[in-house]
């Protein structure tokens, strides 16, 4: 019976597999549904400080900053029990739009840090944008909040994020800033650690610099 | 297999026993040790694997969860310091293949385990443990290795177990060799000393009991035996050493004996003769005492006569003519006129006439009784002769009618009978006349009556009646029957009755009928006694053959 059932739906696979390859998944898509699921198992591998750990009821929130379309990406892992809490995925809305509202620093802007500033995690996304340019301003904003930081751009660490994706020979890794992380005082576990494609430390000139 | 146990000696016996109880005891114990050692090598084994799949398990989460496969299989690398460890291997949630280690000379693995935990496989052994983040089961690790290392373990312990089995089994030998000598060496010398016994015959060696244990007292009791034996032996040698002076003094015993034996003989040859002569005076003194007593019968019937004879010679009425002698010699002159005138001698005549007749009858009286005496002197004088004859040559028989021999003892008999009133019937058959020794039978007629006489006069019965019947007995024989209505005989005393010096008489001898009895034997007939009990009178029977003259030759 078992394997009637294994032949039958052997049969039915290419019913299956067809709308996929209809719409012929694309590259980035692929790719931005992998650093979803970076971004979610790096909430099982860091600690958060007392401060930030929410209630037991209420969810882990995972903010992200860009387009609709990359937010979808984090629609496999949304809902999912992490910690024991529920995962929630906040949408920020545009880089850009961000920005404005900074520069206006308005009540509106305020409103919007306090919610930045109430997530786990944030994920800064400038792919998409295609500008390629470092947050610099959110990365300020929230420096010392407590919030993991991720970023997709070159010199996001340097800039005081904490863990950077960087694509490798179409694979998809990470790295890491040890200072910025305790700064925020997230403890990264060292099997994150070994992982990483590179950890960075800031120089502390640098520090009392910025 | 047992006629070999048979045929081991005590010490290999021994020994053997001592060595197969610590070899059994040693197996035992070693295969629990080999069993158990393999038991705890085989968990240690899946403990430590299981432990290793745990560590990659727990340092493969992140690799795995971020899909480093690089450093999943650096990770995996690890293992290679545990040779054992031919395969290992990460699957992920969804049973893909994530990273793999193969030891250098491997190249297929066994099929995958089910679930968490070791599984021994034949050759093999597989942890399998799941790698678990956040309570979610992201992949597996698998360890499996080869049992090289417990086979390995197993065959050193088997090869120590059988090395210290093999030293154990030396020391035993060693110890059992040292020990058993307790045993046997006291049995091996009293084995010594009882072939030194045997091949030297010397009993004076003593075995030396070592020990108070049972060997101790077996060698007490052959010490006991050699005792008893060395006496024995020392008194067969002495023996031995004496016999033959003994044979040769037995031999001078035994030829001093027979000559003593000899010359016993002869002396007893005398002594038979002389005895012989002894036995045969003595007959001739018995037959002396037959003779009195026969004679003593008759001198009593003489005895009688001559008082009959006296009596009537003194109280003779002849004497009375004394009387008329002298009145006739008074009358000398007037013998008419005294005839025939007086009174006194008127009565004369005819007293001489009744005298004369009375004389003439007391002459046959005397006459007869004189006749008698003399019968009985010749009597006396026969018993003599016959005496004689005995002592001689024997009785003489003549043909003599029996019915004269039965009258006659009646005769010799008469005085008594009248005296004692008994009254004889005599019923004689007609007989011819026989050849028997005519005294003996007398004798023997004579004994019977004067018993007869002499038990009816004894007893109740109003008539003393004494019966004697002759009569003929088959062709050859007569029979006389001597019957009185006397005392008796008591069936017990029956047996008794012709022994010798057996009497109911008082002043008997208990002689006549032994006497009558021998002599009926003699002439070859029997002399037998029958009684209806006391008081019933009884029977003597005399058989005798006819002829008997060859009969008496015969008997003698």
């Amino acid at each position: 019976m078992k394997i009637k059932l294994h032949i039958l739906m052997f049969l039915m696979l290419p019913l299956f597999a067809a709308p996929p390859a209809v719409r012929a998944e694309s590259a980035s898509e692929r790719e931005h549904k992998i650093k979803a699921a970076f971004v979610y198992n790096f909430i099982k591998f860091i600690d958060w400080p007392q401060e930030k750990t929410p209630d037991k009821n209420k969810p882990i929130t995972i903010g992200v900053v860009g387009s609709d379309t990359f937010v979808k990406a984090f629609d496999p892992v949304k809902n999912k029990q992490v910690k024991g809490r529920r995962l929630a995925i906040k949408r920020f809305g545009d880089w850009d739009k961000l920005k404005e509202s900074q520069k206006k620093n308005d009540s509106a802007w305020k409103e919007k840090l306090e919610a930045l500033k109430k997530c786990r995690v944030l994920f800064i996304c400038s792919c998409e944008s295609g500008k390629n340019k470092v947050p610099v301003e959110i990365i300020k904003a929230l420096k010392g909040s407590g919030v993991l930081l991720v970023g997709e751009v070159p010199g996001f660490l340097e800039k005081g994020g904490v863990i950077n994706f960087v694509t490798e020979n179409k694979k998809v890794r990470f790295e890491v800033n040890s200072t910025s992380a305790k700064r925020n005082k997230l403890k990264i576990r060292s099997q994150l650690l070994k992982l990483a494609k590179r950890i960075y430390k800031e120089e502390p000139s640098e520090d009392a610099k910025n | 297999m047992l006629s070999v146990v048979r045929n081991m000696t005590i010490r290999q016996k021994l020994t053997a026993i001592i060595m197969l109880t610590c070899i059994v005891a040693l197996v035992f114990a070693g295969a629990i040790f080999i069993m158990w050692g393999y038991a705890s090598a085989k968990r240690n084994m899946a403990d430590n694997l299981l432990m290793q799949a745990e560590m990659i398990a727990e340092g493969s989460k992140a690799a795995v969860v971020f899909e480093d496969k690089e450093s999943a299989m650096d990770l995996l690398k690890t293992v290679r310091t545990n040779r054992s460890i031919f395969h290992a291997g990460i699957h992920t949630g969804d049973g893909d293949h994530f990273a793999d280690y193969d030891r250098d000379d491997v190249d297929s693995h066994p099929p995958l385990p089910q679930k968490d935990g070791c599984v021994f496989g034949d050759d093999y052994l597989v942890a399998c443990k799941a790698i678990v983040l956040d309570g979610e089961i992201i992949g597996s690790v698998y360890l499996y290795s080869d049992l090289r290392l417990l086979h390995e373990s197993l065959r050193n312990n088997a090869i120590l177990v059988l090395a210290a089995l093999f030293v154990a089994f030396l020391v035993a030998y060693l110890i059992s060799s040292r020990l058993q000598k307790v045993i046997s060496g006291p049995i091996l010398n009293l084995n010594d000393i009882a072939q030194q016994v045997t091949s030297r015959k010397d009993y004076s060696v003593r075995a030396v009991a070592q020990s108070n244990d049972e060997v101790g007292m077996l060698i007490g009791s052959f010490n006991n035996m050699l005792d008893t034996i060395q006496q024995r032996d020392m008194l067969l040698v002495a023996a031995n050493e004496n016999l033959e002076e003994n044979v040769r003094d037995r031999t001078a015993e035994l030829t001093r004996e027979i000559e003593e034996r000899k010359k016993k003989e002869v002396e007893l040859r005398g002594l038979q003769e002389d005895l012989v002569t002894t036995s045969h005076r003595a007959g001739m003194a018995e037959v002396a005492t037959d003779v009195l007593h026969n004679v003593g019968n008759v001198l009593n019937s003489v005895n009688v006569s001559v008082d009959f004879i006296k009596g009537k010679v003194l109280n003779s009425k002849v004497l009375n003519l004394n009387k008329v002698a002298d009145m006739i010699a008074e009358h000398t002159d007037d013998l008419g006129t005294f005839f025939t005138e007086d009174a006194r001698g008127k009565h004369i005549p005819s007293y001489l006439i009744e005298v004369a007749k009375l004389a003439d009858d007391e002459r046959t009286d005397v006459g007869d009784k004189l006749d008698f005496l003399a019968k009985n002197i010749e009597h006396i004088k026969e018993i003599v002769r016959t005496q004689q004859a005995y002592a001689r040559v024997g009785g003489v028989e003549a043909p003599t009618n029996i019915s004269d021999i039965i009258r006659d003892a009646v005769e010799i008999n008469s005085a008594g009978l009248n005296r004692h009133g008994a009254r004889v019937v005599l019923e004689l058959g007609e007989l011819p006349k026989v050849c028997v020794d005519k005294q003996r039978v007398l004798q023997i007629l004579v004994n019977l009556i004067n018993n007869a006489k002499y038990a009816a006069t004894k007893s109740d019965s109003a008539e003393n009646l004494i019966t004697i019947r002759c009569n003929r007995c088959g062709e050859d024989r007569l029979r006389i029957e001597v019957s009185d209505n006397g005392v008796g005989i008591a069936r017990q005393d029956m047996g008794k009755i012709f022994r010798h010096g057996y009497t109911t008489k008082e002043g008997g001898h208990g002689f006549g009928l032994h006497s009558g009895a021998l002599a009926a034997a003699e002439m070859g007939g029997r002399l037998a006694v029958d009684s209806d009990g006391p008081g019933k009178g009884a029977t003597f029977t005399l058989e005798l053959p006819f002829n008997s003259k060859e009969q008496v030759q015969c008997t003698r």
